[in-house]
């Protein structure tokens, strides 16, 4: 292994190190934070109406919620070390069982909508970029004005009105690939602006004229010399895109009905069903995902 | 024996569409090249000589429309009438072409040898390919280093860099090598190895050569015929020995009075010793050591200046010389606290200087420095006067007559009320300078830190720029350090020298003792590397200079 490599890796293994880290300080903080609300989750039950007072009480004991908040903090970090996430005060099933279930459809619809948008977010300046004079450019303009302007959970709502209620196209519960592409779509926006302007850029580099001075066509200097710079960018970009897919992927299951972590974690009763510790460290975790995510992408921006 | 040219120009104009107008680039151009020969095509920048040769090829600037008219015949054919399909096949295959910045004409991506394969053109099974690219890297004098075929161009030195391109230039065999500029942007001794090269590669492959260069000295020592440019038409033109020996245009011959020289029998201008009653220094650097921090965790510090004393004496001019990497801005970055001092100490005026990166703004005031990238320098979207007048805003000066103030000092540097309202885009490189030289005297400096200024410059400009700054100084009483690769022009302006090398003093003292006795070798190679050119030149005095 020579020492370039050793550097490279080196880096790369701090950045992992740091955003663990940060992730960690996340679910710390919102763990002491959700202690910091009035109210529990057995309170949540009492206004109900469907606990007494002294099955209140013992439901306390059961959870530990009546030991110091240092105390719940060692147990509880416990229990996240040796993979036991808790059980769902709702569904009374272990929540690690819970998201084992709902996990791999939210990843399926993440991964389709990347896939979708890196095809159409990468193909389509390439494409302009070879034919800048061809339907492509004003395709490239099209889906970066669709994906500012049009919110991902809008467009997902018509489109049920549309497809499902009206033209029966489409199961109005539980269609993946419209969601898929609605996703995707927006993704792409992005990624088609930021690229096609890079690619635009990079075409008046020194070096570009080098390429044509060696002769080299059209193709062969948008694929080896225009594109593999442009593409920094991208790489850089990816972090941001791979949290907003995610995030994308829970508000899509929600409007279209698919089973997945949006449905599961979302909280429909008010503000205090939040200190329920089942949502609580389901979007914790999902924010210490984000927010390192981000960090991640912008070291690596910042480091070349 | 008479030659058929292998490239004949006849009557080349070159038209530049822009949205709103049209600009003659180049009028009636003509000129023929022969076999095994090398024309020079000499000028000042806007004099055409780049549009001329790359109008040939078919590679104007990016974004720019051209339109041509004349023949270019090069091997039976005529170049302007092909189409940009059948240009493709010219480039790279019979015509190669080699451009001014090494590093920015390198696809940082992809690897050297990559790079030169994709030069090959079609034909070349891999086996194939990867020898022909090792017997142009033995050509072109990489060989020697180890692994140069899975390099990155940012791995390489700027010579190295610029022999990259040589050998992509090569890798179709072409009959004709157009070389834009190829030495500007390398350093004096590099200079001398790449031109070398060129030499000798044209020779053996009894290639022609169309050179762009605005350096006569590079002329003189390349070319066996000279074409003058001047604002797009040519000037004058025939075989080099007799043009630079017997100028017939008032044009060349200006342009050869003005080149700088290492001339050590000119009467300095600055004042004699015993005019100045108190020489106590102005600035004194002890010691000063500065170090960089590698990139990323692992990478090793490395330092860049390295235990650097001297004196820079009041109203006096110092020059810090030394090619790229020597240490010589950063030390001049240190002093106005563009980096951290890692120890030594600095003293102005017999106080010692704190952090210089903690300085107050009157501290600042009193060093100003100016860059050698005056377009950079300035805030595009600031017009002349806002550019000056806000170092005036930053000092708290009130806005009141501040109008006043800007035009004294645009008088003062040769501008008048005419450029208050300019934007940088709008002015000269030279007049950009002056502007950026105003700025830095807004407040009043003591001491002027001159980076390279005159390094981007023409000839004749940098003459002007020059004798500005003496005059300024005259009348300002200023203490200049002045940082420069080019000895010529340090040997003009400045009285005492520095000669740094990586990092450390090599040499330092009088300009007339270094220059005229080196001690060290590393000086006497700066020396010969500045004179082999001039030597070249045929010896020529103006009739308005004598």
């Amino acid at each position: 292994m020579n020492p370039r490599l050793a550097r490279l890796l080196g880096s790369i293994g701090l950045d992992l190190l740091r955003s663990l880290a940060i992730a960690a300080g996340i679910v710390v903080f919102t763990f002491f934070v959700i202690r910091m609300i009035p109210g529990d989750v057995v309170d949540l039950r009492g206004i109900e109406g469907s606990l007494t007072y002294s099955q209140q009480t013992a439901m306390r004991e059961e959870l530990g919620l009546n030991k110091g908040w240092l105390e719940q903090f060692w147990l509880w970090l416990g229990m996240i070390l040796s993979g036991d996430l808790g059980t769902s005060a709702r569904y009374s099933t272990p929540i690690a069982d819970l998201l084992a279930t709902v996990i791999p459809s939210t990843l399926a619809l993440g991964t389709a909508a990347l896939s979708i948008g890196l095809v159409l977010g990468i193909g389509l300046p390439t494409l302009a970029c070879l034919y800048p004079r061809s339907i492509f450019v004003a395709l490239v303009e099209f889906i970066t004005i669709w994906s500012i302007t049009i919110p991902t959970f809008s467009i997902g709502i018509l489109c049920v009105i549309v497809f499902a209620v009206w033209l029966g196209w489409i199961p109005a519960i539980g269609n993946f690939t419209v969601p898929a592409l609605i996703l995707g779509l927006d993704i792409a926006g992005t990624l088609a602006k930021m690229l096609h302007e890079d690619m635009t850029d990079i075409q008046t580099a020194d070096f570009i004229r080098t390429a044509r001075a060696k002769g080299l066509n059209r193709a062969q200097i948008v694929l080896r010399h225009i594109l593999p710079n442009a593409l920094t960018t991208v790489v850089a970009l990816i972090g941001l895109i791979l949290a907003s897919v995610l995030t994308g992927a829970l508000t899509m299951e929600v409007v279209f009905g698919l089973p997945g972590l949006g449905t599961r974690s979302r909280p429909s009763r008010g503000a205090i069903t939040r200190s329920s510790r089942q949502s609580s460290s389901g979007s914790a975790l999902r924010w210490s995902w984000r927010i390192s995510s981000r960090t991640w992408s912008r070291n690596s921006l910042t480091r070349d | 024996m008479t030659q058929a040219p292998i490239l004949w120009v006849n009557n080349l104009s070159v038209t530049i569409l822009a949205r709103s107008e049209t600009v003659k680039a180049v009028e009636n151009a003509t000129f023929a090249v022969k076999p095994g020969h090398t024309l020079a095509l000499v000028g000042e920048s806007g004099s055409g000589k780049t549009m001329t040769a790359m109008s040939l090829v078919g590679l104007a600037p990016a974004g720019t429309q051209v339109r041509t008219s004349g023949t270019a015949k090069f091997m039976g054919r005529d170049l302007l009438a092909l189409s940009e399909k059948e240009l493709r096949g010219v480039r790279g295959r019979q015509i190669g072409i080699i451009f001014q910045d090494p590093s920015a004409s390198l696809n940082p991506l992809m690897t050297v040898g990559s790079q030169i394969l994709e030069a090959l053109g079609p034909g070349f099974s891999r086996r194939s390919g990867r020898e022909r690219v090792e017997m142009l890297l033995e050509e072109v004098g990489l060989a020697g280093i180890a692994g140069i075929f899975r390099r990155y161009p940012h791995e390489l030195s700027g010579g190295q860099q610029q022999r990259v391109a040589i050998a992509m230039a090569l890798a179709g065999d072409p009959k004709l090598v157009i070389a834009d500029e190829p030495t500007t942007a390398l350093d004096m001794t590099v200079q001398a190895q790449i031109l070398d090269l060129l030499h000798r590669v044209g020779e053996s492959r009894q290639m022609a050569m169309l050179l762009i260069t605005h350096d006569l000295g590079i002329v003189a020592d390349m070319a066996d015929d000279v074409l003058v440019m001047r604002k797009g038409q040519p000037v004058e033109q025939g075989p080099t020995a007799e043009v630079l020996s017997r100028p017939q245009a008032d044009y060349t011959r200006d342009l050869l009075a003005c080149r700088p020289r290492i001339d050590l029998d000119r009467p300095r201008s600055a004042e004699p010793e015993q005019a100045t009653p108190a020489r106590q220094s102005i600035l004194s650097v002890r010691e000063l050591t500065v170090t960089y921090s590698g990139r990323g965790v692992f990478a090793p510090a490395f330092t860049a200046v390295d235990q650097v004393s001297f004196d820079v004496p009041r109203r006096g001019t110092i020059g810090l010389v030394g090619e790229s990497g020597s240490g010589k801005s950063t030390i001049a970055k240190a002093l106005v606290g563009l980096v951290r001092i890692s120890s030594g100490s600095i003293l102005f005026d017999g106080s010692p200087l704190p952090d210089p990166a903690r300085m107050t703004r009157t501290q600042r005031a009193k060093l100003q420095y100016i860059f050698q990238d005056s377009y950079g320098a300035l805030n595009p979207r600031l017009t002349v006067e806002q550019a000056i007048g806000e170092a005036y805003a930053i000092s708290g000066d009130p806005r009141r007559d501040r109008r006043g103030k800007v035009l004294a000092l645009l008088d003062e540097v040769g501008l008048s009320a005419n450029h208050l309202e300019r934007y940088p885009s709008e002015l000269s490189g030279g007049q950009r300078q002056r502007v950026t030289i105003a700025r830095a005297l807004a407040l009043s400096p003591k001491v002027l830190i001159c980076d390279e200024i005159v390094s981007a410059l023409d000839v004749s400009v940098q003459a002007q720029v020059l004798s500005l700054l003496k005059k300024i100084q005259a009348e300002r009483d200023l203490s200049i350090i002045f940082i420069s690769h080019d000895l010529a022009v340090v040997s003009e302006i400045c009285e005492s020298v520095i000669v740094l090398n990586a990092g450390r003093i090599v040499e330092q003292g009088a300009v007339d003792d270094i220059f005229r006795h080196p001690s060290q070798p590393y000086t006497q190679g700066l020396l010969m590397a500045g004179r082999e050119l001039e030597a070249k030149l045929p010896e020529f005095t103006s009739p308005a200079m004598a």
